[in-house]
């Protein structure tokens, strides 16, 4: 073999970022192991169980940037437990042991807490950045930390997060010579924030490029922060629910006319319609949208400003635009590629504004839809044949029919060939979300044709075990897999056991899976974690059983080289 | 699978539809879903949202939820339910036309601090400019048809409007923009100011006189 020295051989991997590659490198040679190991700077860990966070800085301790994912996504809709677990203490101790050299952190759906923050402040001297998504556990005392201690601070981005407010004191902390901040997200803390650190902080931050700001900052003190940030790419507004104040609103449309690089908006939230003309100005420019805070705009108000928005890629909006606001987006944003529409009300029976007719002129009108979240009242099979051929390139899509097992809306029939139609046509499919009444036959179609597939989501659907086997069998690209309410039971669960080892995880709750099953499992593959999740007032409802046993009520199986984790609350069986 | 069950649970009449293939509780092959949803399937019996009341906000039987459905992030529900509840408190919804426009709006009167805002407010609705101008020619005449009747200038008597909207059905649905030189003597006050009631009728005449040249205008000038 030719030699090369190391450093070459560290030069040649710099140009394979993606961590899958890097991986496959590393299991070439001894040689080739310790060069990538000790020059990998992108860490991700899609489950924080699956490795001791040790583990991974010993065998990582030049790493740059660190990305771990805790509780499973089914834990956003309040089907996982309180405590359960994700605990993001142990990855910061792990961290501040092993590798100083720290400068990003990235965690979704973990439990924070502010003595974590306050380490990770202190740890790291050339820490930048900070992005927490659905995590919870801390409070502004945490966020105080962060701003007193990490002197080079770029990137500060809360999505999303439960955070204790403690009172506007953190933002005071960032120092006077702090003036590195390019991005700030503090759209979810709850209270007030102090108007004049705020002004200050922006106005000593000459990089910023992203600030979303809380609903407690006012019109004025967002057009008096705009005036000082003309490159500003993208802006969550304060609030925009005033009283109607004339010379405030002026204010805020010149200001917003002087940020000519803006290319995303979001927050609105519970926006009054009379802010929606100050928009005007910027609309030609934007790429990104996100209306979905504001359920007071009606659809007139919405697509008089969608009208102005050519350029627009991505749209989140409520289905108070109805149908024929859509209408007004499909003819608009040619170039649109993301499309979300959340429902206004969370009741499964009722009337929605938006229906498959929408989405029919969305998908003929906006060709490069690749990505959807829709939820709606009602569809049919033939709006989703139609949508497949009109959009081949889909690579997220997610229907969501707010009523659990409705059929076709025109002919009562399942929605197994639409979904179907899907799968064939858009051969790209990564993740799907399927809804509304379905046999067996939809996992037949996605277990033939969904090659691509990597996550899919699947509710109140199916008859039998078969229909999770298709899935199983077919979709040889799997990684998550996420069941609710569906009757799939032991025989579905063990039918190929081998390939949870090549999947991230499986989730299955009120589904027909007993414990005995669950067991059979644990003590086949022996590397995978086998948790069950019993709460407490749930057991009584065990009776209806197959064969006298009880069933599991939730069940998350996950592939793991750490063995049983020993943060497991009493509720969680690992068996 | 054609399934006939007294408790399932759709949209549309009872009675209609009963071949559908809904899925429903009684059905064994089926894992039954969270006891929330059973409980409310048998006392929705088929129907829709029958007891629709907009007030209720705790579930009723007709608008059931079951556990973690639909799959909106508890960030965002949380959102929803907070606004929704400071939103209840204040609102005072009145629908509001005018001669020529379109379609009607509706108006939350509670956003309003004063009379000023209002009509500054209805001002950007019905027009085509984002902002009122400062010029008295452009300014516009509010009334509404009180409980005898009568066409009564809003801005008169502010108070005793909101009490009125409150209290009455029509005059909430009522509520009527007369574009015209209503700024001559009319009220510019704000809130809970008094006006002698020998000025209305007179105001109100010189009102109307201006409906018709402001009406040409106002036509031109609307592009909704």
């Amino acid at each position: 073999m030719t030699y090369f020295p190391e450093e070459v051989v560290e030069h040649i991997f710099s140009f394979l970022p993606a961590q899958r590659d890097r991986n496959a490198v590393s299991l070439v040679c001894k040689v080739w192991y310790e060069v990538e190991r000790l020059s990998r700077r992108h860490v991700f860990v899609g489950n924080c169980y699956a490795v001791r966070p040790d583990r991974v800085v010993l065998r990582f301790p030049n790493v740059r940037a660190l990305s771990v994912k805790g509780k499973p996504h089914f834990a956003d809709f309040n089907l996982v437990p309180p405590d359960w677990g994700g605990y993001a203490g142990p990855w910061i101790e792990a961290a501040a042991r092993g590798c100083v050299g720290l400068e990003e952190l990235r965690m979704k759906r973990m439990v924070v807490s502010d003595e974590s923050l306050e380490l990770l402040a202190k740890s790291f001297p050339r820490f930048r950045a900070l992005i927490l998504v659905s995590c919870e556990g801390f409070s502004t005392d945490g966020l105080a930390a962060i701003a007193s201690h990490c002197k080079l601070l770029r990137e500060l981005d809360l999505q999303e997060n439960e955070v204790d407010d403690r009172g506007p004191r953190w933002l005071s902390c960032f120092p006077d010579s702090c003036t590195s901040l390019a991005s700030l997200n503090f759209a979810c803390i709850k209270g007030e924030v102090n108007a004049g650190a705020l002004e200050r902080l922006v106005a000593r931050s000459p990089n910023l490029r992203s600030l979303r700001l809380n609903r407690s900052v006012s019109v004025d003190t967002l057009s008096k922060i705009l005036m000082r940030t003309p490159n500003l790419e993208d802006l969550g507004t304060g609030n925009l629910t005033e009283d109607f104040q004339t010379e405030s609103y002026q204010r805020l449309t010149v200001a917003l006319e002087k940020c000519k690089m803006l290319k995303s908006l979001s927050g609105f939230w519970d926006a009054s319609p009379l802010c929606v003309p100050c928009i005007y100005p910027v609309c030609a420019q934007l790429t990104g949208l996100n209306l979905s805070y504001a359920p007071t705009l009606e659809s007139s108000d919405l697509t008089k400003m969608i009208s102005h928005c050519v350029k627009l890629q991505r749209l989140w909006v409520l289905d108070c635009i109805a149908d024929k606001g859509l209408q007004v987006v499909a003819s608009t944003c040619k170039d649109l590629q993301e499309l979300r529409v959340f429902p206004s009300e969370f009741y499964i029976a009722g009337y929605s504004p938006v229906t498959e007719e929408g989405l029919v002129a969305i998908s003929a009108g906006c060709p490069k839809l690749s990505s959807l979240l829709y939820f709606c009242h009602q569809m049919t099979n033939a709006a989703l044949i139609t949508i497949a051929k009109n959009c081949p390139n889909f690579t997220r899509f997610r229907l969501c029919i707010l009523e659990p097992g409705k059929p076709d809306a025109m002919t009562n029939q399942p929605l197994d060939e639409g979904f179907g139609a899907i799968v064939r046509e858009c051969e790209g499919l990564r993740r799907l979300s399927i809804s509304g009444l379905l046999t067996d036959k939809v996992f037949m179609h996605i277990g033939r044709h969904a090659k691509q597939l990597e996550m899919l989501s699947i509710a109140f659907a199916g008859d039998s075990d078969a229909g999770m086997m298709h899935v199983m069998e077919g979709c040889k690209n799997l990684r998550k897999l996420e069941i609710r309410d569906s009757p799939f039971g032991d025989a579905a669960l063990l039918g190929n056991v081998a390939k949870y080892e090549t999947m991230r995880s499986l989730w299955m709750s009120s589904c027909t899976v007993t414990e005995k099953g669950c067991q059979v499992l644990a003590s086949k593959m022996p590397m995978l974690n086998v948790e069950v999740i019993n709460e407490v007032d749930e057991s009584s409802e065990m009776d209806e059983s197959h064969g006298g046993l009880p069933k599991v009520h939730k069940l998350y199986v996950y592939r793991t080289i750490a063995g049983p984790r020993d943060d497991a609350p009493d509720f969680v069986k690992i068996l | 699978m054609e399934l006939d069950c007294a408790t399932e649970l759709r949209l549309g009449p009872p009675g209609s539809s009963s071949s559908s293939a809904t899925s429903c509780s009684g059905d064994t092959k089926r894992p039954s879903a969270k006891r929330t949803l059973d409980d409310s399937r048998s006392e929705a019996s088929g129907t829709g949202p029958a007891a629709v009341d907009d007030d209720q906000d705790t579930a009723t039987p007709a608008k059931a939820q079951v556990v973690g459905w639909p799959p909106v992030r508890a960030y965002r529900k949380n959102t929803f339910q907070a606004a929704a509840a400071a939103k209840k408190a204040e609102q005072l919804f009145v629908k509001v036309s005018m001669d020529g426009a379109p379609y009607l709006r509706k108006v939350d009167l509670g956003l309003y601090k004063g009379y000023r805002e209002l009509r500054d407010a209805l001002d950007v609705l019905f027009t085509a400019k984002p902002f009122p101008s400062s010029g008295a020619a452009d300014q516009l005449a509010v009334a509404y048809e009180d409980k005898d009747g009568d066409l009564m200038l809003v801005g008169d008597h502010v108070h005793l409007f909101l009490q009125e909207a409150e209290d009455n059905e029509g005059v909430r649905g009522q509520v009527i923009m007369i574009k015209g030189q209503a700024s001559r003597g009319s009220a510019t006050h704000g809130k809970g100011s008094t006006i002698g009631n020998h000025g209305c009728t007179e105001r109100f005449s010189s009102a109307c006189a201006c409906i018709q040249e402001a009406e040409e205008t106002s036509k031109k000038n609307m592009c909704i």
